[in-house]
This record gives structure tokens, sequence and C-alpha cells, in this order.
């Protein structure tokens, strides 16, 4: 026997690395098959990101997210969608102001607000449109002066006064150095406040932070 | 050996070529671009279809700029979004860019993005363009991301030093009805500019006047490769003064573009152009040394030849050889090599931007500003703050 | 071939291995809480609730009322810890789902969730990605809430990594 190995020791021994190799490569298997790799990078905090990022500012994704956390939260809240009469409330751009770094047509974050909010509300708040108020008066005008029939929900002895409205703040922290990395966190703050007593019925904020470097050339 | 020397002389001459691209554009599309543009501005504008992406940028700012001082605020606050739209965007791993770093491509192959000053100025002007809207919100937004382009200066004094803009900030505010917010700017401002004098309460009127020629980027060191700025040769002597509702006036204060554009110190880039300088010097000396052994090869064969001795005579002609193809490789090799700095520039920016706020009680067709050079006030704003803007010498067309 | 010089570099090998695998018995205390992602390959079939495609066998079941991570950047990162639903007071449905980040690096994950009515349709429009910051080996907590009242019967949480 030992001399059969003897004779076929060479491919003997190769048949033991193979099964060694193998027995390896089953061990492998079974492992617990965590990816323990780092994350793809973003344009959110990793300064070295590649490609052509954006910049640092509000984008389409940050107005989305925001106003339908917004939505849901408001429509939460028992004062504003639970009350057995729906509440009247005002939401524009009117009261909202912008502090921070950014130019931004602000319209575009109070409309989708106001719109989302009237589609999920779905009659549980009435909304009151006070930026086109003149338009009101004008139509009011002409049926009083006769000069339009009364419509088919008749006449009403004023237009509706909101009993909430909506002011908000969008704020930041920017911070760019000479290596040309720029950050910026940026604060959104929502509020709806009650016009007769002026007390803050709901609250919420969004927040977020995003940084990029330039590259060398421009910097 | 001496095939694949001529091969990459070759490949380096063809690289230095190939940088030299014009591209051709269809007229029809510049003329859709002008179709909605005042006919005085079209000389402008048709460069910003003309010269492409790498200058889309200039040539917005230029343009936007000779539009505000015509009237067209409109076309100027479009022009100026557009240009900010790119200086705004963090350019990380751009194909332009990295084209810039290489040895072989000339700085100015990058996206014209602006000096820091420069990219300021954008904001500035966009700014003043938000506060004869009387947009305050959005003028203030302007005015503190123009502060942050000024934050990559060499020495710490004078980053984030440019006054005007925090006394912009304060005043949009101040417009804007939040004056806790309008007295930290104004600190600010004092801060970079203590001689600054600040608006009063009742102040409702600021005027803002843009003199002077533009700062001169140059190119210093053996090579260029050394960006540097300078005041322009033609001279220009500011006046202050002027008519506001019939009594005279003076703009209290100043800030001086041309500091704000030399004061920045050196910039990363530079080292990459140093680089480019090193390699070309070095090019440049390999050329002479190789030229140097043609030569000296050039008389050995000569003296071989006079003396009858065929083996020196063929050992001059190989080293008139080799150093004459090294010579040739060296000096393509440095003639390729780019490494001038991108001087392009803004070049119908102030030297100097005067300014000062004042009262003024809104009568019919709002304040009366007279006698600032040039004559011609631009006037915007709301019941809340007016601005009258001017600039001279005005952008030849 | 030369057997004798084979077996000279397989003793050197072998006893590399033995190293390595002594070296496995440190005592090293590695972050808990660890995963192991088998139990998830071996999952039971799903009970409760499932979407089923319109030509059979042509997609998995989908379970209802579950947790969907459907990025393969993350399926071997991130164990869905539990996942619950409550219905509030006004009809509205509350849902909520927690994760477990497996690597020891910080992951951006994104999450968002389809409220389905009884006939399995989608009772309101789907919901806006939320941005989700998991520590290394650390928990983060999804929560969101629907506004079709009490339509609401089932839903499904999507997971993808936040670029």
């Amino acid at each position: 026997m030992l001399g059969d190995i003897g004779d076929r020791r060479g491919s003997g021994i190769s048949a033991f690395a193979l099964a060694l190799g193998a027995a390896v490569l089953v061990a492998g298997c079974q492992t617990t098959g965590v990816q323990n790799v780092a994350g793809t990078p973003t344009n959110y905090q990793d300064t070295r990101t590649a490609g052509l990022v954006r910049g640092t500012g509000i984008e389409s994704q940050d107005i989305k997210s925001m106003v339908d956390k917004m939505v849901r939260h408001m429509l939460a809240n028992p004062t504003l969608a639970g009350a057995a009469e729906p509440p009247r409330v005002i939401v524009d751009s009117a009261y909202f102001e912008n502090q921070s770094s950014q130019r931004i047509d602000k319209d575009v974050l109070t409309d989708r607000l106001a719109t989302q909010l009237q589609i999920s509300a779905n009659g549980r708040i009435l909304f009151v449109n006070r930026e086109r108020a003149d338009m009101v008066e004008k139509e009011r005008a002409l049926k009083r002066a006769g000069k339009t029939d009364t419509g088919t929900v008749g006449l009403t002895q004023a237009v509706a006064g909101a009993d909430y409205r909506l002011s908000g703040r969008i704020t930041s922290l920017d911070q760019r150095t000479r290596s040309g990395v720029q950050q910026r966190y940026m604060n959104i703050v929502f509020r709806m406040t009650d016009l007769e007593n002026g007390i803050t019925v709901w609250a919420n904020q969004y927040d977020f932070k995003k940084a990029g470097q330039d590259d060398v050339v421009y910097r | 050996m001496i095939r694949s020397m001529t091969a990459a002389t070759a490949a380096i001459l063809a690289l230095g070529g190939c940088m030299e691209t014009t591209s051709q554009v269809d007229p029809k599309a510049v003329q859709a671009y002008l179709a909605d543009k005042p006919a005085e501005t079209h000389k402008l504008y048709s460069k910003v279809v003309t010269e492409g992406e790498g200058n889309r940028v200039l040539n917005l700012m230029r343009a936007g700029l000779a539009s505000m001082e015509l009237g067209h605020n409109e076309l100027a606050a479009k022009s100026f979004d557009d240009a900010l739209l790119t200086i705004e965007t963090v350019y990380a791993d751009d194909e332009r860019a990295k084209e810039a770093r290489s040895t072989f491509t000339p700085e100015d192959r990058k996206v014209f993005r602006g000096e820091p000053y420069e990219r300021a100025m954008a904001f500035y002007y966009r700014g003043v363009l938000y506060l004869s809207e009387g947009d305050y919100e959005n003028a203030r937004a302007s005015f503190k991301s123009g502060i942050l382009q000024d934050s990559m200066a060499e020495q710490e004094e004078f980053r984030e030093d440019f006054a005007l803009l925090d006394f912009l900030t304060g005043w949009a505010s101040q417009c804007n009805g939040d004056a806790s917010l309008a007295a930290e700017d104004y600190a600010r401002a004092k801060q970079y500019n203590p001689e600054a004098m600040i608006p009063g309460a009742g102040h409702n009127l600021l005027v803002l006047a843009d003199l002077g020629y533009a700062p001169v980027k140059y190119g210093d060191g053996d090579y260029k490769e050394l960006l540097k700025v300078k005041k322009n040769a033609r001279s220009y002597s500011p006046n202050r003064s002027f008519g506001l509702d019939g009594s005279a006036q003076s703009l209290a204060n100043e800030e001086s573009v041309l500091r704000q554009a030399t004061t920045r110190g050196g910039r990363e880039i530079d080292f990459v152009l140093e680089g480019k300088a090193h390699f070309k010097e070095g090019a440049e000396e390999t050329a002479q040394a190789g030229a140097a052994v043609a030569q000296a090869g050039m008389a050995v064969g000569m003296a071989g030849l006079a003396s009858g001795n065929e083996d020196m005579a063929r050992m001059g002609g190989g080293m008139a050889a080799v150093g004459g193809l090294v010579s040739i490789f060296a000096s393509a090799a440095a003639e390729a090599a780019k490494p001038e700095a991108d001087t392009r520039q803004w070049d119908n920016l102030p030297e100097s931007v005067y300014y000062g706020t004042y009262q003024t009680v809104a009568g019919e067709g709002g304040p009366s500003v007279e006698g600032l050079p040039g004559g011609r006030v631009h006037l915007g704003g709301d019941e809340r703050c007016q601005v009258a803007w001017t600039r001279h010498p005005t952008t030849s067309l | 071939m030369n057997g004798k010089s084979t077996f000279g570099t397989l003793v050197p090998v072998v006893a590399l291995l033995a190293f390595a695998l002594a070296g496995c018995q440190h005592a090293r205390v590695a972050p808990a809480p660890q995963c192991d992602f088998r139990a998830i390959k071996a999952k039971a079939p799903a009970q409760g609730p499932v979407l089923v495609p319109l030509v059979p066998g042509s997609a998995e079941a989908m379970p209802l009322n579950a947790v969907n991570i459907m990025d393969a950047a993350i399926t071997n990162k991130i164990v869905v810890q539990s996942t619950n639903a409550r219905r509030e007071a006004n009809g509205d449905v509350s849902v909520f789902a927690r994760l477990l980040n497996c690597t020891d690096f910080a992951l951006q994950l994104e999450a968002r969730t389809h409220f389905l009515d009884g006939a399995q349709i989608d009772a309101e429009p789907v919901t806006a990605w939320t941005r989700l910051h998991a520590t290394a080996h650390g928990f983060v907590a999804y929560t969101t809430r629907s506004t079709a009242g009490p339509a609401v019967e089932s839903y499904l949480i999507e997971v993808r990594e936040g670029r």
C-alpha cells in the first residue's frame, strides 16, 4: 500500500492540495455574507463625490420629500384635520421668509405644499385663496351689480375668513474653505398659526446638509 | 528607437494641435438665440453661442452687465441666473477641468467660472437686480452667496472681507423689515471697513455707482504660469458727489474691486501650472543640450574627415544625429507644454463701487438723482426701498 | 514531476493556513450586532397577503405588510429588524420599520411606502423617498403615515441606497 502511494505520490499530493483548496472554498461559502464595504459616495455629505455633482442647495427631491413629510404630519394633527367642521386655512408664500443664501422661488415650495395638502385632505381642510382675493372681489362686484347671475351656490355676506395661516422660514449655515469645499446646512421650518388668538397649532421642520468640492483648477 | 521618437514627437505635436479647435456654429442657431434680445446687445450675446461652453459664463456676465447698463433688467437677470448656475455647480470630475491640468493643455481649456472676485461680482449684480425688483429676500441670498465666494484668499485677513456685500446683505434685510438681521450684517461690514457709513433707520434710498475700468489679469513668471491681477492702465478719476431731490450729496463708501482681485494671493492651480512650467523648462534645456551634442558631433565628424580618421568621422556623425533628434524631440515637447495661466477676464467690471444710503421723500416718479458720472441712473425698488444704480464708463457694444 | 519539491512547497502553505486559522481565535470583540444573511436567504415562504404577478411564476410573490430591500447595493448590508403598522383614531395607518446596518460604515438609505386598499390598488400616491442616515452597526427607524383614511388595508415599504 505504501508502495502504491509511493508510486503515485505526485498525483496523490495534487489531490491533497485540491481537497485542501476545496475545503477552503467551502469554508468561504459559509461566511455570513455581509458585504462589508463602504457605501456608494453621495453628494450629500461626502466631499469626494465623483462626477459632475449639482450644487448644495434645495433641489427638487428635497422639495418633494419635505412637502410629503409636512402634509402627512399636518393631516395627523387633530386640530387641523380632525375637527367636526373643516377649518379654513391659507397656504401661500406671503409669510414664508427666505433668510438663506440660496436664491429660491418660494412659490415652488408653498405651491406644492398647498396642492398636495388639498388633495390629501380630501375635504377635511378648506383652503382660502388670499393670493387672488382681487379675482374674487371682481366677480362678487359683477354679481351684485346684476351684470352676471348669482351662480349656483348663491351669494354670501362676505368672503371666507381663515382660521389658520402658514408661515415659515428657510435658513442656512454655509461654509466654504480655501480648498474649494463648500458645505451648506439648510433648515426649513413650517408653522400653522391660529389667526384669531395667535397660537401656533402645528409646526414641523426639514433639514439637510450637503457638501461638494471643486476640481483643483477652480481653486 | 528613432522611429518611436519620431512617432512620439508627432504625437506631441498632434496633441498640441488638437487644442486649437474652433467650432462652427450654425448661423440660424445664433439668430434664434438673438431673436428675443435688443439689437444693441446682439454683438455681445452672439459670442455666448459662437464662443461655446468654455466661455459661456464669461460672455453671459459681460453681456448681462451691458444689458443692465442699457436698462434691460429682465434680460440681465436671466443672463446672470444662467451664469450663476454654472458658478454655483460643484465641478468635481469634469472632463475639461481634467484636460486643463494636463501639461499639454493650457489652463484656459477649463470652463470659465471666474476668479472669486468675478464670481462675487456676478452675485452682486444679480442682487442689485433683485433690489430693483423689490425682492429683498433673494437679493439677500445673492449677496450672501457673493460673500462666500470670497473665502478662498490665501491670507485669512483677506477672506470674506467684501464689506460692500455685507453692507448690501444688511440693506436687503433692512428693506425686508428684518432689523436685527440687518444690524448683524452692518456690524460685519464695519469690521471689514471701519470707515463705512451705516444706513440710518429712516434711509430708504441706496445709491450705487460702479466706476472705472476693470482690473487686468496677466500671467507672471518665465512662462506666464502665475496668475496676477493689476490696475487697468486706463486711468479714471471718480466723482462721488451728486444731487438728490435738489440737495448736494456724496457717496460715502467705497469698495475697491481691484483690491478684492489683488488680495487673493496664490491659487492651488498655480502649483499645477508651476509643474507644467518646470516641464517646459526641462524640455527646453534638454533641447539645448541635444543641439550642443549635435554641434559637437558635427565638429568631431569634420575633424575625423579632415584627418582621414574614418572611425572618428563615423562617431561624430552618430553623435550629431542622436543629438539632433534629442533636440527636436525635446523642443517639440517644450513647444507643446502649456503652462500659461488662464487670463480670460470679465473686462467691463468697474474698478470700484461707490455707495451710500439716504432718506428721500417718495414722490411721483421716485427720487431725483442727478449729476452721477455717466448721467444715466437706473431707478428701481418699491415703496419700502429704492435703488439707484449707475455705471461709468459704459461697455463698448 | 518531482514529488519531493511539491511536498516541500506544500509544507509552508499548510503552516501558513494553520497560522491563519489560529489567528481567527484572537480575542478581538467585533462591534455588535453582527448579521448572518444565510438565514434571510433561507427564509420561509411569506405568510399573509402577497402581491402576485399577472403571469403565474413570472415574478416572486411579493409579501405585503413587509419591507422590500430593492437595491442590490444594500441587500447584503442591511437587515430588517422589525416592521409594524397601527390604525390611528381617524382611520389612517401609521407604518414603522426598523433597519439594522450590518456594515462597519455609515450608510445612507431611502425608504418610501405604498399604501394599498382591499383590492391591492394604491389607495394614495406612493410617499416621497425619505432619507435615513444609518450609523455603522446601528439601527435606524423609518416611520410614515397614510392620508387616505380607512381605505388602506395593506402596505409595502421599499428601501434603496441613498445616492
